[in-house]
């Protein structure tokens, strides 16, 4: 990674001249000076690692509107960190729901704990319905017109689901 | 050395062909000349292909879940949408009844089930395994009961639960636990009756009358404490605060009175003024004064009436909503 910030005067200067700006609004957006600091970094390493025909490193914006690119950008980092953490506590309460026996070996986590964690990015930004549909699907196995039922939809309408769906995933998907 | 992804660019379109693909072949309905143009697709463009490859790494990757963990986990609603609304909520519930009912109504929800009651209303419910819910004045809740644990969200207000014991045992497979959450944390009910309330500061209360309840502030979810019968604790998203005694009367709401002993009056009406729509305030000057006896919470006019029999106060009407105690003849 080109991370020389002599490669990158924009960046070098956004950094030098709104880094404490930056962390001391996420600061109080995260009530807590570790995160905060964690993704301030992240944030300029996210603008200075995106490649150079994204909105990211179109400098124009950045040097004439500083803060409120800055903000765009880490609030799509808190956005995420946010869905992260909810995703884990919900992890951790399903998984503690399970009878010991049940319960998946550490390395079954970690691996399913990646893979939810892969596909609550892909689904992110999906309408509740659409995501709703694809989930019974795709982890109960639910055939179309149950899942139309439960939903109150045609199962037209959850045939476009699925298909909305399983196209985000395919353009997400790494 | 560096490992290029694939060059061909996927774009929507061929995303949802190779999606469509996908659900006509898995559906098992597709004939012999569905085969035969699907894999004259793939062939027609590179793009085709990626996307179809693309479209079996998603099925294999939920291929890797088990559905009985994975359901809840990816089926939660978003946490900071949660708090977000939880804190509007507040907010919509004194000041915009319309707005409240959009909120109620926006999509993500439909699948929970919503009961609230209003200012001064009490409400019992009786949930599919038989627990008993009441609310008292001017509460919100969601009922979420799945595959693995009945979930009651207390978004405003207080309830009285006392739990069903699930159909099945605790050691059992398909043992739901019985949880209550409210923005500070998590109450896990060990077989039992409590009450819960959700502060507008930012803080909950828990009294518990039978049994046992787990506390696990959202927070700091190491620091668990067990509440147990008899005991109450006032706790934030960070800590759970002193396990006290509980106060006797913590459940006298669901039969309808309010309990006073020796209560300072700006206590009282405190309390009273939840049942009531409005403003009801207490001049500091007689803050003090102390109230004792049993009053009734169906109406709350008659209870501000007796008053200055019972104490040196004026009760001012301002309004029928905005009423003020103050000290008699001034």
């Amino acid at each position: 990674m080109a991370a020389d910030p002599a490669l990158h005067p924009h960046i070098h200067t956004l950094y030098s001249e709104h880094h404490g700006w930056l962390q001391g609004w996420l600061r109080r957006k995260l009530g807590n000076a570790f995160d905060a600091a964690d993704l301030a970094q992240d944030t300029f390493l996210r603008i200075l690692t995106a490649p150079d025909h994204t909105p990211e490193k179109q400098c124009d914006w950045q040097l004439r509107e500083p803060r409120a690119y800055l903000t765009v950008v880490a609030k799509r980092l808190l956005a995420n960190l946010y869905r992260r953490r909810s995703l884990e506590q919900a992890y951790l309460d399903a998984l503690s729901a399970l009878p010991e026996p049940l319960a998946p070996s550490p390395e079954q986590q970690a691996i399913i704990l990646e893979t939810l964690q892969e596909i609550d990015a892909m689904l992110d930004g999906l309408a509740p319905p659409v995501r709703q549909a694809f989930l019974m699907a795709q982890l109960e196995g639910l055939g179309y017109a149950d899942i139309a039922t439960k939903l109150g939809v045609s199962e037209r309408t959850v045939k476009r689901y699925m298909a909305e769906a399983m196209a985000r995933c395919i353009l997400l998907v790494a | 050395m560096t490992v290029q992804r694939t060059a061909v660019v996927v774009d929507k379109a061929v995303a949802l062909q190779a999606a469509q693909w996908f659900f006509l072949l898995q559906s098992g309905e597709a004939t012999a000349a569905d085969r035969t143009r699907w894999t004259r697709w793939r062939a027609a463009d590179p793009a085709h292909e990626a996307a179809w490859q693309r479209a079996e790494q998603v099925s294999g990757k939920f291929g890797r879940l088990p559905g009985a963990l994975s359901m809840p986990v990816l089926g939660r609603t978003v946490r900071s949408d949660r708090r977000a609304a939880v804190k509007a909520l507040a907010v919509l519930l004194t000041a915009a009844p319309a707005g409240w009912l959009a909120w109620r109504a926006s999509p993500a929800r439909e699948w929970l089930a919503d009961h609230r009651t209003v200012t001064g209303e009490r409400r019992e419910l009786r949930l599919a395994d038989g627990t008993r819910l009441q609310l008292n004045t001017a509460t919100a809740i969601d009922v979420a009961y799945g595959a693995t644990q009945r979930l009651v969200r207390l978004h405003a207000g207080e309830i009285l639960i006392e739990t069903a014991p699930d159909a099945v045992p605790s050691s059992d497979p398909g043992y739901r636990p019985f949880i209550v959450e409210t923005a500070q944390g998590r109450l896990r009910a060990l077989g039992t009756r409590f009450v819960v309330r959700q502060h507008a500061d930012d803080r909950s209360h828990l009294t518990v009358l039978d049994g046992a309840v787990e506390v696990r502030p959202d927070g700091a979810r190491s620091l668990t404490a067990v509440v147990r019968a008899g005991e109450q604790a006032m706790f934030s998203a960070k800590a759970v605060g002193e396990i006290t005694a509980a106060a006797p009367d913590a459940d006298d709401w669901s039969r309808g009175v309010l309990r006073a002993r020796n209560m300072r009056l700006h206590d009282f009406l405190a309390e009273l003024g939840r049942y009531r729509p409005g403003v009801l305030r207490c001049d500091p000057a007689v803050a003090d004064l102390r109230v004792s006896g049993v009053f009734q919470l169906r109406d709350t006019g008659p209870v501000l009436d007796s008053l200055p029999q019972a104490l040196p106060v004026d009760v001012l009407f301002r309004t029928r909503y905005w009423v003020t105690v103050v000290a008699s003849g001034g």
